[in-house]
C-alpha cells in the first residue's frame, strides 16, 4: 500500500497541490484524475521525492528513500520523451538497468513484453508518441516494481495499444502489485481502474471507489438537444433543476424524459432530442471537478 | 554505489557526442603536435623541453576544455531529456547519484588528458622526427606534465560539472566557463591589480605554463598567468574555490526540485 499524506507543493505564485491524502492499494488499479493543472503530475512527483514539497509518502510504511533498491518498490513514468534521442532504445534501458542493478538480460525481456523488440536497436528520437510511452513502459518495468506510477501513459497509444495497456495494467495489479495511473481518458479509466482518486486546483475532490462513484446519486440525467439552448436553461432554472451545458444540448438531472419533454412542449421549444443516461465515470467527474476546472473551454456548469 | 557508477559510464560511452568531442580533440592534438609543434617546427628549433612545451604551451589549452564539454553534457543530458527523474528514483540517495557523476567525470578527466599528454608528445616527436629536425636530449618531466595536465584538466571539468548540477543549462554553462568567467576575471583584474593572482581560473593557469630554457627571456610567457606562486599553490587556491562551488552545488542539488 501506498500512503501519501498532506502532500503539498507551492510555486512562488501557485498552490500547485494543496494538502493531499490518499492511499493507493495493494492488488488494485488506482486511478488519477483531475483537469488540466489540477496538480497531477506535481503529486506524482511529490510522492516521489522529486520534487520539494511538504508531506510524506510510505510505500509499505516505508519512504521510498529508506530502501536499499527503490527500483523494486517503484517503476515511474512521467514524462513521455524522457530519453536522450539518439542513444538506442536497448542502450537507454540498459544505462537505467545499471542503476537499478538488474542484469542486460532484463532489458530485452522488457522490450519484448512492450513490443519494442523489433526497434531496440534504433534511435529514439525518431519514436512515435506511442513507441516512446511503451519505452517508458519499458523503462518503468526494468526493477520489477511492486507500484507502478504512471503519468498519462495511454497518451498517444492507438486504441491496441490502449487495449494492450488496460490488460497489461490489470494483470500486473492482480499480481499482487498496485498500479497508479494518471489519464485524460475516463472511459478507458472506467475499464481499468478499480480506485479513483480525482482532484482539481490542487485539492483533493475524492477518493473512492469507481463502483461507489458511478452508484453515487446525481450522476446520470436526460440528454436534451435544441436548437434554443438558452430559453430550455432559463426554463430549466425556473423550475429549480440542475442541467450541465453538452455539446449542442443539456444535461440535466433530476427530472425524467417525459417531464423534460412536456415542460419543454408548453413553453414552445423545439426538442431534437431527448435520452436517457445512465451514469458514465466521464459524467461524475465532470460533475466533480465543474467547480475546479482551471481551463474551461467557454462556459462549463450552469447552477 | 557500484550500481549509480556503472550507469553514468554507460550513459558516457552510449552517447554520440561523446565520441564526437574526442574526434574532434584528436584531430586538434594531430594537428597542433604533429604538424605545428612537430612537422612544420613553427620555425623554432627544439630546445630541451620541446615536447613538454607542446603539452604545455599547446594541447593543455584546449584539452580541458573539450574534456570539459563531455562531462558537461553528462550533466547537461539529465535535464534536457528529462532523465534525472528516472537517475533520482532508481537511487535511494540523491548524494550517491550526485557522488557517482563527480567520480565518472574524474575518471573520464583523468583518463583522456593523461592520453592526451601522452598523444601530444608522441605525435610531436613523430613530427619532428619525420622532418628530420635535429631533436636535442628531452627532459620530458613526464611526472610533472601529467599531473600538472591532469590537475588542471580536472579542475576545468569539475568545476563545469559543478555548475551544470547548478544552472542545468548546457549553453548558460558553456558560456559562462568558456567566455564569461574569462571575461570577469580580466574585469576583475583592472580593479584587483596585483591580487589578480588569487582569481581562481589565473591562478590555475600556473599549472600549464610552458617551462623557459634556462636564461631565456620568457618569451613563451602567458601574460595572463599568474608568477606570484608555484603550482601547488596555484592548485591550491583554486581547489578553495572550486570545494566552495562544490558544497553550494550539493547543498542546493539535494533539497531542490529534480527538475
Ligand atoms: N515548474 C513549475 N513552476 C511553476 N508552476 C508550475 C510548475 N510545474 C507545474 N506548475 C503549476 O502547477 C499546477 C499543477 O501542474 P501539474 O503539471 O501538476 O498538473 P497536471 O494535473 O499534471 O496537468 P496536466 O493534466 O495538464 O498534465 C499547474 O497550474 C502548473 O501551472
Ligand atoms: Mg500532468
Amino acid at each position: 500500500m501506498i500512503q501519501a499524506e498532506h502532500l503539498s507543493k507551492r510555486y512562488r505564485k501557485k498552490q500547485a497541490v494543496n494538502d493531499i491524502s490518499f492511499v493507493v492499494e495493494t492488488g488494485n488499479v488506482t486511478g488519477f484524475l483531475g483537469p488540466n493543472g489540477a496538480g497531477k503530475s506535481t503529486t506524482m512527483r511529490l510522492m516521489l521525492g522529486l520534487d520539494n514539497g511538504s508531506g510524506n509518502t510510505v510505500f509499505d510504511g516505508k519512504p521510498l528513500h529508506e530502501y536499499n533498491n527503490p527500483s523494486e518498490i517503484v517503476g515511474i513514468l512521467l514524462e513521455a520523451k524522457a530519453f536522450h534521442p539518439t542513444r538506442s532504445a536497448r542502450n537507454h534501458l540498459r544505462v537505467l538497468a545499471a542503476a537499478a542493478g538488474v542484469p542486460n538480460s532484463r532489458v530485452d525481456e522488457v522490450l519484448d513484453i512492450v513490443g519494442l523488440k523489433d526497434v531496440a536497436k534504433k534511435k529514439p528520437g525518431k519514436f512515435s508518441l506511442g513507441m516512446s510511452q511503451r519505452l517508458g513502459i519499458a523503462a518503468a518495468l526494468l526493477g520489477k516494481p511492486k507500484y507502478l506510477l504512471l503519468d498519462e501513459p495511454a497518451n498517444g497509444l492507438d486504441p491496441e495499444g490502449i487495449a494492450w495497456l488496460r490488460e497489461f495494467i490489470k494483470d500486473y495489479a492482480d499480481a499482487g502489485n498496485a498500479v497508479f495511473i494518471s489519464s485524460h481518458l475516463l472511459s478507458e479509466m472506467s475499464q481499468m481502474a478499480d480506485n479513483i482518486v480525482v482532484i482539481g486546483q490542487g485539492k483533493l475532490i475524492a477518493s473512492t471507489s469507481v463502483k461507489e462513484l458511478l452508484s453515487a446519486d446525481g450522476h446520470s440525467g436526460v440528454f436534451v438537444r435544441t436548437p434554443k439552448l438558452s430559453m430550455l436553461a432559463r426554463l430549466l432554472e425556473s423550475t429549480g433543476k440542475n442541467h450541465v451545458s453538452e455539446a449542442n444540448g443539456l444535461l440535466v438531472t433530476g427530472m425524467t424524459p417525459d417531464q423534460i419533454g412536456k415542460l419543454a412542449f408548453e413553453a414552445g421549444v423545439p426538442i431534437y432530442e431527448l435520452t436517457a443516461r445512465t451514469a458514465t465515470l466521464e459524467q461524475a467527474f465532470f460533475d466533480l471537478t465543474a467547480d475546479s476546472q482551471e481551463f474551461q473551454a467557454k462556459e462549463g456548469k450552469k447552477k | 554505489m557500484i550500481a549509480a557508477v556503472r550507469s553514468e559510464l554507460r550513459k558516457l560511452l552510449t552517447v554520440r557526442s561523446t565520441f564526437a568531442v574526442l574526434s574532434i580533440l584528436t584531430l586538434f592534438i594531430a594537428f597542433g603536435g604533429f604538424y605545428i609543434e612537430g612537422y612544420s617546427g613553427g620555425g623554432v628549433l627544439p630546445d630541451n623541453h620541446k615536447l613538454v612545451n607542446a603539452v604545455f604551451g599547446g594541447s593543455a589549452n584546449i584539452m580541458p576544455q573539450m574534456i570539459a564539454i563531455v562531462v558537461i553534457l553528462l550533466m547537461a543530458h539529465e535535464y534536457r531529456y528529462n532523465l534525472i527523474n528516472y537517475s533520482l528514483t532508481l537511487t535511494n540517495r540523491r548524494t550517491k547519484f550526485l557522488a557517482a557523476k563527480l567520480m565518472v567525470a574524474a575518471l573520464f578527466t583523468i583518463v583522456i588528458a593523461t592520453a592526451g599528454v601522452l598523444l601530444t608528445m608522441g605525435l610531436t616527436y613523430l613530427g619532428l622526427k619525420l622532418k628530420g629536425t635535429y631533436i636535442p636530449h628531452q627532459d620530458l618531466m613526464l611526472w610533472t606534465v601529467l599531473w600538472r595536465t591532469v590537475a588542471f584538466s580536472l579542475g576545468y571539468s569539475l568545476f563545469g560539472l559543478a555548475l551544470v548540477s547548478l544552472i542545468r543549462n548546457l549553453t548558460a554553462v558553456i558560456f559562462i566557463l568558456f567566455a564569461g568567467i574569462g571575461i570577469t576575471e580580466t574585469l576583475l583584474g583592472l580593479v584587483l591589480k596585483s591580487k589578480t593572482d588569487y582569481l581562481p581560473f589565473r591562478a590555475v593557469g600556473r599549472l600549464i605554463q610552458p617551462i623557459n630554457p634556462p636564461g631565456a627571456s620568457p618569451q613563451n610567457d602567458n601574460p595572463f598567468v599568474s608568477h606570484s606562486f608555484g603550482p601547488l599553490k596555484a592548485l591550491g587556491i583554486f581547489g578553495i574555490y572550486l570545494v566552495v562551488l562544490w558544497l553550494v552545488s550539493w547543498y542546493l542539488f539535494v533539497r531542490r526540485d529534480a527538475s
